[in-house]
């Protein structure tokens, strides 16, 4: 054995290089270091036998027992325990048996900190040890394993008047979501001293029940105790979407015992309310949906609030029976008050006029939505307004009324259009060029076929675009000439539009000579063109561009092999989905996604290893579809990838992928990373396989788990979903048990009431029974 | 013919009084095809993470996740006014055939489009100028992302008002060069004069039959410059008629990430006397970025001053 390192700053980073690599035989010298004096040291060392796992844990539960004449000593200890426990944490919970009762806090914290769900019953019987610091350990403990098998003793603590283990229990009982924490939590909003954090708690539950009593205590609440209470219910209408799909109970649960006093109350509690609260106290004013909070809310908005989007949201929901007033604000109000509340305007002909008087504001943006909505409105009556648009200054709003146009269609829109083609601006007649294509005017065509001829190349390339889609025989011909035209412009224009029209040899001929043309964007465009024609022989003709000059063509080339498909299509993309150019190896990659073949599969997984993280995140993507359990595997192992969008693609693909290896991968990560919305949502994308698999899942699933999984299941918000709850109250595991008897009891399907009924008699386990008998007393 | 750099796809004249539309039967919506219903555009995750890597490579405008609509929407009507139908298509055209950076240049002008009128938070603007005033001497202000004008315009105004103007040498500088030209014109969009002049700056602001304008002898007492703010030599460049005394840079690190906005900032502060000011807009703050920038507050204006060497 080596020379334990010298103390007193001795210890050096190369000596810890050193003991890095011995690896395990280094653990008696750095459990000795864990007091060296250096604070960047003593980080390190704690992380390295941090790193080496269980096999670190006896050495120092030992310093923990046996060595605690140093404070920093034992910290690091904890700390590296805390990292080191892995699948073995007996010898942790060893330490919690011990007679001294700072050994038994030291043990009880690390196996919280390590999130131990195996140390729960030994934690659970701490919470009633004797001595304080061990209790309020073993609250905390429970708070980070965030265990529902705690309820009883947490609820006996909160109830024990002990001020110093009471705090942190009502904390710990609203993380457990569990309904049984609900009436112990709601019996301290009178007791001062608890009254504030048991509100907070309550919010956390996302418990349709806690509704009521908080809602009740705002009646002679404080403005401060207001905005509490307001943060509470917002965070509990979230925490219930998250669990049961949607807040809309929450929100009538408030409404229903709202009053215009009340409203009142809360809305006077926005004065001094920083931005988070006063996007709460909004909330609020407008799940209450009375026409008394319009007031305050619109002041939010016109100050420029932060809350004003929440504003804005909350006064959507008050006015959904009074929209007269929303429609009156938006009409008075300023640009700042119509960009915020227009996208919030129910599509309704009524609101025609307000939002028709925003297309002359000030701001393009307000312009621009107030042509969305009125495109939303369906109501063709406005299409001659919105041709005054067409001329806006503002690009967006020129696109927006366009748009707006091609939506709403009208019996006047061909005669505006006709007379669009011939103003002198060439503004206008762009757009009018986009609208007759759009809507194939054959009364049109004339003017376009003049417009393909006029000197300005906009305008001759709007027109060219246009005449595919022209209800006329002369089109074609027409195209055909452009396409042979001597203006390079022009030639890749027509090749362009010919890739819109009908299968057709005399188009294909055309294309193929086009591949040839000597400007690169005619060689482009032929290339998708063809692909679109799809000849049989599409993928030879578009062979010889791959070598191409320019990138851009061979790079068309690829998107257009994509979409041709077939063995040849597929050869020439696999030769690319190895190229050392990232943009030609990304296009090809996408074409080899698209064939689902499973030499395709190989290739993508090969560059979901690559370093350019587009070119991961291309190749994940691509991964659609493919559902077999490499694929999983891989995609897997990218939801870790450092590059976040790459891991967003990877958890979105698995998502849509139906096996039961795709849903048991997910329910591993979710069991991994349950604060990970990215993993909640892929999981809650129903298929018959997803169903299955997290019937499977939570067979097995601890109460941690449990319900997360049906939390996805209630999100999916389909009754075959609902059936893989009610399948879930006839599995043998409890956890599962009472995780579907709680989402079953907000449903209110007779299928759900019935299951949760025959639960509260039937279940053989009383947890089961108690929670379904709540439920059931609430309805 | 040149077949690397040949025709575009379409007709790519900068026009600012033409606009296109997104249309097409057969376009689909979302992630490379012209978007057919109204509002907001999409754009698929792939296509956002390489045009913003092209955006941020080229021209140093970081964009986030959070972005992503915001940009969909400008580099959406950017590329349909251009005459393209598919995002992938205008990548390929920005990225292989846009040699001298036209294209990219009207697409970040889209992208940095940020208003701008006369008096525009004016408390930074009254202390710059407080500031020149006070050295009893020659100064020169620098005011970089300008766009349109209308902050070295409103500059020159005050400076005007308090008989200051022939003694301060104003530096203007935008990477547009279409903002530029608008700016060399004096002309005032209807926008401009949105918050009203106080009557003694209201004298420089005359009416003609084609609107409004910035009295010629105002918009010729400011140096024009075209330069953008990542590269590092054009920056330092406009230093060599002498260091400036006042830098304003408004509403422009915002659309930089913290490590080009470090960068510019070095920059900047060389082409800085010792001691000078800088002023950046009311909502963009430097101390996060452990520069050498020490924060200071006259009047209700904050602002930075280089330490002395």
């Amino acid at each position: 054995m080596s020379t334990p390192p010298a103390r007193d700053g001795a210890l050096t980073a190369a000596e810890l290089d050193r003991l890095e690599a011995l690896g395990e035989a280094a653990i008696p010298e750095l459990v000795d270091a864990l007091d060296t004096p250096k604070w960047v040291l003593r980080r390190r060392v704690v992380r390295l036998l941090g790193d080496l796992g269980d096999h670190a844990v006896r050495p120092l539960c030992d310093v923990l027992r046996h060595r605690r004449d140093d404070e920093g000593r034992i910290a690091a200890a904890v700390d590296a325990l805390a990292l080191a426990v892995r699948d073995d944490d007996r010898p942790v919970v060893a330490l919690t048996e011990s007679d001294d009762p700072a050994v038994v806090a030291d043990g009880v914290m690390v196996l919280g900190r390590a999130r131990s769900a195996g140390a729960v019953p030994a934690l659970v019987g701490l919470v009633r040890h004797a001595d304080d610091n061990v209790a309020l350990a073993a609250i905390e403990a429970l708070g980070r394993v965030g265990s529902r098998a705690a309820i009883d003793p947490l609820v006996e603590t909160v109830q024990s008047g002990n001020f110093f283990r009471a705090f942190p229990a009502i904390d710990v009982l609203g993380r457990t979501r569990d309904p049984r924490a609900v009436p112990p939590l709601v019996d301290l909003l009178d007791q001062a001293p608890y009254a504030l954090e048991a509100i907070r708690s309550l919010g956390r539950t996302g418990d349709r029940g806690a509704v009521r009593p908080l809602v009740t205590r705002l009646q002679s609440a404080s403005a401060s105790l207001t905005r509490v209470i307001a943060a509470a219910l917002a965070d509990l209408e979230r925490a219930y979407a998250e669990r049961f799909g949607e807040g809309e109970p929450v929100r009538a649960e408030v409404r229903a015992a709202a009053t215009d006093a009340l409203v009142l109350r809360v809305g006077r509690a926005l004065h001094g309310a920083d931005e988070v609260e006063a996007a709460a106290v909004a909330r609020l004013l407008g799940a209450f949906g009375r026409p008394s909070a319009e007031p305050y809310l619109l002041s939010l908005i016109d100050q420029g609030s932060a809350a004003s989007e929440a504003a804005a949201a909350a006064l959507e929901g008050v006015q959904r029976e009074h929209q007269h007033s929303l429609r009156q604000a938006v009409a008075q109000g300023g640009s700042e008050r119509r960009r915020v509340l227009l996208p919030h305007l129910t599509a309704s002909r009524d609101a025609i006029e307000a939002v028709s008087s925003c297309l002359t504001d000030l701001e393009p943006e307000v312009r621009a939505l107030a042509c969305d909505v009125l495109a939303r409105i369906g109501d063709p009556s406005v299409v001659p307004r919105l041709f005054d648009l067409l001329r806006d200054p503002s690009v967006r709003v020129s696109q927006a009324a366009t748009a707006a146009i091609q939506s709403l269609g009208s019996d006047q829109t061909e005669q505006l259009t006709l007379e669009a083609l011939g103003s002198s601006s060439v503004r206008l007649r762009r757009a009018a060029l986009r609208i007759a294509g759009y809507f194939g005017y054959r009364s049109a065509f004339p003017a376009v076929a003049e417009a393909a001829a006029l000197p300005d190349p906009r305008l001759r390339d709007g027109a060219i675009q246009a005449l595919p889609f022209l209800d006329h025989p002369d089109g074609r011909r027409v195209l055909l000439e452009r396409a042979e035209a001597a203006d390079a412009h022009d030639r890749a224009s027509a090749i362009r539009a010919l890739g819109h029209v009908r299968r057709d040899p005399r188009v294909v001929e055309v294309l193929r000579r086009a591949v040839a043309d000597p400007d690169a964007w005619v060689r482009y465009y032929a290339a998708q063109a063809l692909a679109r024609q799809a000849p049989a022989d599409a993928a030879d003709s578009l062979a010889p561009l791959l070598q191409d000059a320019a990138p851009q063509v061979r790079l068309g080339a690829i998107d257009a092999l994509a979409m041709v498909q077939g063995d040849v299509a597929f050869q020439l993309l696999a030769g690319i989905a190895r190229s050392a150019d990232p943009e030609s190896r990304r296009a090809a990659l996408v074409g080899i996604g698209l064939s689902r073949r499973p030499a395709a599969r190989e290739l993508l997984l090969e560059a979901m290893r690559v370093d350019d993280p587009a070119t991961r995140l291309v190749a994940a993507s691509a991964l659609t579809g493919h559902d077999e359990p490499g694929s999983v595997e891989a995609l897997v192992e990218a939801t870790r990838d450092p590059e976040p969008t790459v891991a967003t693609a990877a958890l979105a693909v698995l998502g849509g992928m139906r096996s039961l290896v795709a849903t048991s991968a997910l329910v591993d990560l979710l069991r991994q990373r349950p604060d990970d919305p990215r993993v909640l949502d892929a999981l809650a994308r129903w298929s018959p396989g997803r169903g299955q698999g997290l019937l499977v899942a939570l067979e097995k699933a601890d109460d941690d788990l449990a319900p997360l999984l049906t939390g996805a299941l209630a999100r999916m918000r389909r009754p075959e979903a609902e059936e893989v709850l009610v399948r879930a109250l006839s599995l043998d595991n409890v956890a599962a048990r009472k995780a579907a008897a709680t989402v079953l009891a907000e449903r209110a399907s007779p299928e759900a009431h019935a299951a949760v009924m025959a639960a509260a008699t039937a279940d053989p386990s009383e947890e089961v029974r108690q929670i379904c008998a709540l439920a059931l007393g609430r309805r | 013919m040149n077949r690397d750099r040949s025709t575009p796809p379409s007709h790519l004249r900068r026009d600012d009084a033409d606009a296109g539309s997104p249309s097409g039967p057969t376009a689909g919506a979302g992630g490379g095809r012209v978007p057919l219903a109204p509002g907001v555009p999409e754009i698929s995750t792939q296509l956002y993470v390489i045009l913003t890597g092209l955006v941020e490579d080229r021209v140093g405008l970081h964009y986030g996740p959070a972005d992503r609509p915001v940009f969909a929407a400008k580099v959406w009507a950017r590329a349909v006014d251009a005459g393209f139908e598919s995002l992938m298509d205008y990548y390929y055209y920005l990225r292989y055939d846009d040699p001298e950076g036209a294209e990219l240049d009207a697409l970040t002008e889209a992208l940095v489009v940020n208003e701008t009128y006369l008096l525009r938070e004016p408390a930074g603007l009254q202390a710059a100028v407080d500031e020149v005033v006070a050295l009893g001497r020659p100064a020169r202000i620098w005011c970089g992302a300008c766009s349109t004008g209308e902050e070295p315009l409103t500059l020159a105004m005050l400076l005007a008002d308090r008989g200051a103007l022939d003694d301060v040498h104003i530096v203007a500088s935008d990477v547009s060069d279409w903002a530029l030209a608008r700016a060399r014109s004096g002309r005032l969009g209807p926008r401009s004069a949105r918050r009203a002049l106080p009557p003694a700056l209201q004298r420089w602001v005359v009416r003609d039959e084609r609107g409004e304008r910035v009295e010629p002898a105002l918009v010729r007492a400011i140096d024009w410059r075209r330069v953008n703010l990542i590269e590092g030599e054009a920056v330092r460049a406009l230093a060599q008629g002498g260091p400036f005394d006042v830098v304003v840079l408004r509403n422009v690190l915002i659309y930089f990430s913290d490590d080009t906005t470090r960068q510019v900032l070095a920059n900047v502060s060389a082409t800085m006397t010792p001691g000078g000011m800088l002023v950046v807009g009311a909502s963009e703050s430097l101390l996060r970025l452990g520069t050498d920038l020490r924060l200071e507050q006259r009047n209700g204006a904050f602002y930075y001053r280089k330490g002395d060497p």
